[in-house]
């Protein structure tokens, strides 16, 4: 079975980039949010295996979403994609629950490898 | 209005570099976004009325993009903007996207998307150099576009920014495609206030 992704960001061009990315690579883009607000809702509707959350995005940034996210549902895989990385933020990410940061621009091999990480998976490149 | 005292020679030379490295960065995620390779022409800093952007153009009626977005952190406030004459604009999207697009439209989400996240990468890329140097964390709002004439994008955001000076220190950097013949201009607007914070962290008299 397909790994069932959501993705996450304000930016219709980067949900596009990261989806080519995973779906090429054998994976299923269940669902996409531009907001953490409504990313936090999908999570709940979608269950997905994995999400991939921007910071910086209208109405609740992603950090705060991951928190959210956490609380609702503590198994929850969450892996930034932000041009923000900074050690400090980084960090804030990961003591809110996400798994791992990939640092905008991202190349394909860097997100398939660390996505098939967290889920557990061989990548395949 | 208050005017700006200058800096002394040895600050502004701290700013520069300051600059110069931020501007590597921003450069550097743009490059790895487009899988291009990007020069940089000019790093400048200086204090310039901020009408001075104009004359870097073809004046306040040629069209542009726009992306800005604000910069914040405790005691530290900085406007960057990413200016492309609309052309370049244009360009940029297709060296983006890969696709060939037959003008640029206000209406086109995808490519207004795209200039955004242009803009998100270099900018943020910038702000995370000068996080490191005020080790602070520099977070930014969600960033915006406009697409008009210079002169009136400029005023209405100086406007919703209620910068309190015309005047301003101004970070400038310029690049292009040596092969695509496509020009941008990267500004980051410290407030005064935030040039104090960035000098004591730095340690610079």
């Amino acid at each position: 079975m397909k790994p069932r992704v959501l993705v996450v960001d304000d930016a219709i061009f980067m949900r596009k980039m990261i989806t080519d990315i995973l779906v090429g690579h054998g994976m299923e883009v269940v669902g996409e949010a531009d907001t953490g607000s409504s990313a936090v809702e999908k999570y709940a509707e979608l269950k997905p295996d994995l999400v991939t959350m921007d910071i910086i995005m209208p109405e609740m940034n992603g950090i705060d979403a991951v928190k959210s996210i956490m609380a609702a549902d503590s198994q929850a895989k969450v892996v930034m994609c932000s041009a923000l990385g900074q050690q400090a933020l980084v960090q804030d990410a990961l003591a809110a629950g996400a798994k791992d940061f990939l640092i905008k621009p991202f190349n394909p091999s860097r997100v398939i490898e660390v996505v098939s990480k967290i889920l557990g998976q061989v990548p395949i490149m | 209005m208050s005017p700006i005292k200058r800096p002394s020679y040895l600050r502004i030379d701290a700013l520069k570099e300051l600059g110069n490295i931020g501007s590597a960065h921003a450069i550097t995620g743009l490059s790895e976004l487009l899988n291009k390779r990007i020069d940089v022409s000019i790093t400048n800093v200086d204090i310039i009325p901020l009408q001075i952007i104009y004359t870097l153009f073809n004046g306040p009626e040629s069209m542009v993009s726009v992306v800005y977005l604000e910069g914040y952190s405790e005691e530290f406030r900085g406007m960057m903007f990413l200016i492309f004459p609309n052309p370049e604009a244009q360009k940029m999207v297709e060296l983006a996207t890969g696709i060939e697009i037959p003008s640029l439209l206000p209406s086109d989400e995808m490519s207004l998307s795209t200039l955004k996240e242009i803009g998100n990468i270099m900018c943020g890329c910038y702000l995370n150099t000068m996080a490191t140097f005020i080790g602070r964390k520099i977070m930014h709002s969600v960033p915006q576009l406009s697409m008009d004439m210079l002169g009136s994008v400029m005023d209405s955001i100086l406007v919703d920014l209620s910068m309190e000076s015309d005047y301003a220190i101004v970070l400038e950097t310029a690049f292009s495609f040596t092969k695509d013949k496509c020009n941008g201009f990267l500004f980051f607007i410290p407030t005064s206030e935030s040039i104090d914070t960035i000098f004591n962290a730095i340690g610079v008299e």
